[in-house]
């Protein structure tokens, strides 16, 4: 009866253990595919962000927003590399969290700065056509003056 | 007389006036020449300044602070290795691969162009004198930032010339390349040798 007793102690005992060492992999591992997930998305949204700029739209508020994020980000691998995987999943699902919404307003911005850069050449392409005129007007003007000025020369030599 | 003075002075009337006119299309295309595509890295102490954490003891808390600079002409992604080294480890310059050290944790940010980031460190080494050996230093954690980072497999042996225990944390620039999707040694960093007060 004492050998069953030990024997069922020792089971739930190693059973104890198994579950607390299940557990503590599976909090490892979802702490590791929880920052690996908030490493995606903050990728993509800095490449996201990147093309806004370059499509000339202005970034500062986004940059605000990546940083945050990055920053929560840098706190999770800390907090994993220290074995705190709870809270670094925690830091994780935040970074993730404040990056949304972040592509939509990224999008939002190229297509105003590609409205913008639109209107920007509509404007160079009627600048460069209303100084050619400003110029050809110039010109035109001059010859006229020209031949005006000979006509009148030359009807003042003849009386 | 009168006509050429008359004539003179309207075509360069009109020429001031096509090229005002012209501006904004002249602005387009005369694009400002960009010398030097480079990132600054500079590392300040406690004070915002260059008076830096020397003589430390186990447990002693001190912040840093980073201040990047962005001149590569767009939007950059960073990150910042943070390491630790002792005087054996040490090498002169990590400038070409950098250290073959593993990093202890990283700090990540993005900086627009022409713009400047400062970013807070605070870091506290732990250790203690090994019990057989005083000439030697046992490090057990370091915490940055509020994490404890466990480093216990590294020592530190007493350096009789200079009278001290001797420890070299460092900071490794490494930016985003977008082409091949991962992040390469900038060619910057930043050390600070600390005497480690038992």
């Amino acid at each position: 009866m004492k050998f069953i007793k030990v024997c069922a102690m020792g089971t739930l005992i190693v059973i104890l253990f198994l579950g607390l060492f299940a557990f503590s992999v599976f909090a490892q591992g979802n702490a590791s595919s929880s920052i690996s997930l908030a490493q995606n998305k903050l990728l993509i949204c800095y490449e996201q962000v990147r093309q806004a700029e370059a499509s000339g739209a202005n970034v500062d508020s986004l940059i605000v927003v990546l940083n945050d994020a990055a920053d929560l980000l840098s706190k999770a691998q800390l907090a994993e590399a220290s074995g705190d995987y709870s809270l670094a999943n925690n830091y994780s699902e935040q970074s993730l969290s404040r990056l949304n919404g972040l592509s939509t307003q990224a999008n939002d911005l190229i297509e105003k700065a590609i409205s913008s850069s639109n209107q920007n050449l509509n404007i160079t392409i009627l600048s460069i056509i209303s100084s050619i005129m400003i110029l050809l007007i110039g010109v035109g003007s001059w010859i006229i003056l020209s031949k005006k000025e000979k006509k009148d020369f030359n009807g003042s030599q003849a009386f | 007389m009168a006509h050429k003075h008359f004539k003179a002075l309207l075509l360069v009337a009109c020429s001031v006036l096509a090229l005002f006119v012209a501006s904004p299309a002249i602005q387009r295309l005369v694009a400002s020449p960009h010398a030097e595509f480079f990132t600054e890295l500079a590392i300040m102490g406690p004070y915002h300044n260059a008076t830096y954490p020397y003589n430390i003891q186990s447990n002693e808390n001190f912040t840093l602070y980073f201040d990047v600079t962005n001149h590569l002409g767009s939007l950059a992604y960073y990150l910042i290795d943070i390491k630790f080294q002792n005087e054996t480890q040490a090498k002169d310059s990590f400038v070409g691969a950098g250290s073959d050290q593993s990093p202890l944790g990283n700090i990540t940010f993005c900086i627009a162009n022409s713009k400047t980031v400062e970013l807070p460190l605070s870091i506290s080494l732990q250790y203690t004198v090994d019990n057989q050996n005083s000439e030697k230093l046992n490090l057990k954690n370091i915490t940055i930032n509020s994490s404890t980072l466990n480093i216990d497999r590294r020592t530190i042996i007493w350096n009789s010339e200079k009278q001290g225990f001797f420890g070299n944390v460092f900071f490794e620039l490494w930016l985003f390349n977008d082409t091949a999707n991962t992040f390469e040694y900038n060619q910057r960093y930043v050390s600070l040798w600390l005497k480690m007060n038992p």
